[in-house]
């Protein structure tokens, strides 16, 4: 671990036992299908298994008419919502009319497994028998399956009323009115952005290269299928059993999509499976409460491994052409990107993270970005960390691998020269605050990994750099001094990974106790104040921001508290290290735990709350290292060494820092050399299962080897930088370098499977050659 | 779009203050830049402004004097 400067913490920076461990390792956790809420029937959802037809009819008579089918819904009883663009918490926009019309399909199935209709009935068995009787009748239309294709004059149009964003400043798309003239797009929204004088920085380059990429769409991947019940009682009370990563979000989005007061709607959290962006919003909640509503029973939802690959998105397919010019001393001095994301059936894809991060490591005075967020009949993309940033690393970071190879300069030493450092102006036109960049590559540079030769036939290293800006959002936490001197910590934020830890020990550290000695638990809806989204790496810092701010609050309490026992002024009473302690006699003391013994009889209970929206997010920089060895028979990658180098700002609890490192590092070599989905001509994917979508093994990923940086966040009481996504940006880079590097051919298609490696060699476009 | 209603022009002083009086000063000198930025009296969802490095999507945030003030789009992370 390399630390710039970091105080002396006691909590902070240790790795104690997580609190929910216990509770993992037996079983005893609740996640989305251990709950069983008395007298609930099994809902099931009809798909769709055209890629693209219009609707004509739905028959559900056969199915209502067999006994124990207790409801069934279709588009039609979805509540009409304005496909308006509606904002989340940590700047993320949700459309709620595409998102109804995602939950249900009303007129058109935009892509095969798109939902049609659902039945709930007293057995699962019952419920699949209803599917099967239901009717419906489609005009099956050409489907459109590339971000490009749909782009071009002609291709079928996925849905007819969307209306182009233009506006530079936002996305999302949207619907047109009836009265404005129809203009068939695919394109949901499209930007651009530029700083500098791009003409002029070409001119002022000696290399000038520009490379065309494509990057498949790949799914997170998450062990846990979306599992929802829902309860609409009697009453008009409609309670919602699930794991997300925001219940929050999930209630408001509900009610914003059933139209009803959302404060009718209480969700309750459960553990989750992983999520890396995918359950950020609703998905089948709508369908099992309507469910719910009709037949006036609790009504379980359970996705199977099938749907969740053939329905809940996974992320963007994209295009990426990208021209960059350097001088002969290695100084970068122009960067031009063309991005074109699909979005699924639904716009919304992540060009913007993209378009944002792609040339953020780098100070490249001159620089343009466009982008283009683009309908196909796919299921509709969802995030997977970092949205949107790997494949626009991949771009950059390939071109400048070639820069380094045609300068012969050290490909660390290239980033280090161009580094970004704080006042570099991003292409956003934003200036850099503290930031991480240099202090990464240098590490980089000094591991024990970039310091030990590689060698061998066939064998390459890769390096690459990436960046993820982070982001902000709300956090409520409330924390009760218990009469033993404990503190129980209630919280908002789903806990994905160790964050429940993560905020009871920046409270421990606050307070000057043990992080055992906090108790955090995530509750409901109704019973903390509102927390945004666990997503855009925000957790660690908003929730420790939260934390932090209730032990003040504590603290305070306890102060008077003191005060009134030794009958003095609180100006006169100290708090530090769990000690009360009088200025004017410092041999009257008080330990937390022997305060907390007299709570009833100075005032009664103690609550330290916080409700916080904080600035000062931090962004995040990394750097990766690859070597590989390519069979040159078969095509296959082996991945021989693997080291990532983060920027932790400052890492609360290594372990988990460290567990993020590994986790992106392992899904991005997922993702760069295997992860694929397979269509058929139809639009139907072909390879929906854990069997045929191949992600890594434990046989797959050597040792993933971490070395955290901490440049402190200046922004946060403790330092803290989100890492729950910039684990990922490299490894798609890093990788193609390598691969590059070990055979001498440039990849410009991920995956880079077998196949395409093998195909490669009998490509003429070597590395020496290439230009 | 911004840069349409600036006739080209990237950078201008503007007079510290509110962000919500800020940009309707903007829109004083560049018409339509308040409705490219605004729908119903709050930012247009996916823009945020950028004030001396820190993002918000208030328009009661206050622009110091000086400052650099950016509008940028909104990241969406997983």
């Amino acid at each position: 671990m390399t630390t710039i400067e970091r105080p002396a913490y006691k909590v902070i920076g240790t790795r104690p036992v997580r609190h929910d461990g216990v509770d993992k390792v037996t079983g005893r956790a609740l996640y989305g299908n251990d709950v069983n809420v008395p007298g609930h029937i099994t809902g099931r959802i009809l798909r769709s298994p055209h890629a693209h037809a219009r609707i004509l009819g739905i028959d559900t008579s056969r199915a209502s008419a067999l006994p124990g089918v207790r409801a069934i819904v279709t588009g039609k009883d979805m509540p009409y919502v304005s496909p308006k663009l509606h904002e989340q918490g940590e700047g993320a926009m949700v459309n709620l009319g595409m998102l109804s019309r995602s939950s249900l399909a009303q007129d058109k199935a935009l892509f095969a497994g798109h939902a049609v209709a659902a039945v709930a009935a007293d057995t699962p068995y019952l419920a699949e028998q209803a599917l099967a009787l239901i009717d419906v009748r489609y005009d099956v239309l050409k489907p459109v399956m590339d971000g490009v294709e749909a782009m071009a004059a002609g291709a079928p149009i996925v849905m007819e009323q969307l209306k182009t964003n233009t506006a530079s400043l936002f996305r999302g798309g949207g619907f047109r009115a009836d009265d404005e003239p129809a203009h068939e797009t695919n394109v949901a929204s499209s930007f651009a952005m530029e700083i500098g004088d791009l003409a002029n920085g070409f001119e002022l380059a000696d290399i000038v290269l520009e490379r065309e990429f494509h990057v498949g769409e790949a799914h997170q991947g998450y062990i846990e299928p979306q599992s929802v019940t829902a309860y609409w009682s009697a009453d008009g009370r409609l309670t919602i059993w699930c794991s997300s990563q925001g219940h929050f979000s999930i209630r408001d989005l509900t009610a914003g999509i059933l139209g009803i007061p959302v404060g009718n709607i209480k969700v309750i959290p459960l553990e989750i499976g992983g999520g890396f962006g995918a359950k950020l919003f609703t998905t089948i909640e709508p369908v099992a409460a309507l469910l719910s509503m009709k037949c006036g029973k609790p009504v379980k939802i359970t996705l199977s491994r099938t749907e969740v690959f053939d329905a809940v998105g996974p992320t963007s397919a994209a295009h990426v052409r990208v021209k960059m010019g350097v001088t002969n001393d290695g100084r970068l001095t122009a960067g031009e990107a063309r991005l074109v994301f699909e979005a699924g059936a639904f716009p919304g894809s992540p060009v913007i993270g993209a378009a944002t991060c792609m040339f953020t490591p780098y100070d490249i005075p001159n620089a343009r970005v466009e982008g283009f967020d683009v309908l196909v009949n796919k299921p509709k993309v969802t995030a997977y960390r970092a949205p949107g940033a790997p494949a626009g690393a991949l771009a950059v970071e390939t071109i400048i691998d070639e820069f380094c190879q045609r300068l012969s300069m050290d490909p660390l030493d290239f980033r280090l020269l161009n580094a970004a450092k704080e006042g570099t102006r991003r292409v956003t036109g934003v200036a850099a605050p503290r930031i991480g960049c240099v202090e990464t590559l240098e590490a980089a540079r000094a591991s024990d990994h970039y310091q030990s030769p590689l060698s061998g036939p066939f064998r390459g290293r890769g390096v690459a750099a990436g960046f993820w800006s982070n982001a902000p959002g709300q956090a409520s936490v409330m924390a009760s001094l218990l009469a033993d001197g404990t503190v129980s910590l209630v919280e908002g934020s789903p806990d994905i990974g160790g964050t429940r830890t993560t905020a009871a020990m920046q409270l421990a550290e606050a307070l000057g106790i043990r992080a055992e000695d906090v108790h955090p638990f995530v509750v409901d809806t109704d019973s903390v104040g509102f927390t945004s989204l666990t997503g855009g790496s925000s957790v660690a810092f908003k929730q420790g921001v939260a934390a932090y701010e209730a032990a003040q609050d504590l603290v305070r309490q306890l102060r008077q508290r003191a005060a009134k026992i030794w009958n003095a002024n609180v100006d006169d009473v100290s708090y530090e290290g769990a000690v009360l302690t009088l200025a004017a006699d410092r041999a009257k003391q008080l330990t937390l735990k022997q305060l907390a013994a007299r709570l009833n009889e100075t005032g009664g209970p103690l609550v330290g709350r916080a409700t916080v929206s904080p600035a000062g997010v931090g962004a995040s920089h990394a750097v990766h290292i690859a070597d590989v060895e390519v069979d040159p028979e078969t095509g296959k990658v082996d991945v021989l060494r693997y080291t990532t180098v983060v920027d932790a700002g400052t890492a609360i609890h290594p372990s988990y820092v460290e567990g993020q490192m590994q986790g992106g590092a392992a899904q991005g070599i997922g993702w760069a050399l295997n992860e694929e989905y397979v269509y058929d001509n139809d639009g139907r994917l072909l390879n929906s299962s854990f069997l045929d979508y191949r992600m890594p093994t434990a046989l797959d990923v050597p040792f993933i080897e971490t070395v955290i940086v901490e440049v402190p966040n200046p922004g946060h009481p403790y330092g803290v930088r989100g890492v729950g996504e910039i684990v990922i940006v490299p490894p798609l880079a890093a990788l193609s370098n390598a691969i590059a590097h070990a055979t001498g051919k440039r990849m410009r298609e991920i995956p880079m499977n077998a196949r395409r490696v093998l195909e490669s060699f009998v490509e003429s476009s070597d590395v020496a050659a290439s230009s | 779009m911004l840069r349409r209603l600036s006739g080209g022009v990237r950078v201008f002083e503007a007079g510290a203050g509110p962000l919500a009086d800020v940009i309707a000063e903007l829109d004083r000198r560049f018409p339509g830049m308040s409705e490219a930025l605004l729908e119903e009296g709050r930012f247009r969802p996916g823009v945020v402004a950028s004030i001396g490095g820190e993002t918000t999507s208030s328009l009661f945030d206050v622009v110091p004097g000086p400052a650099e003030l950016h509008f940028v789009l909104a990241i969406s992370g997983g």
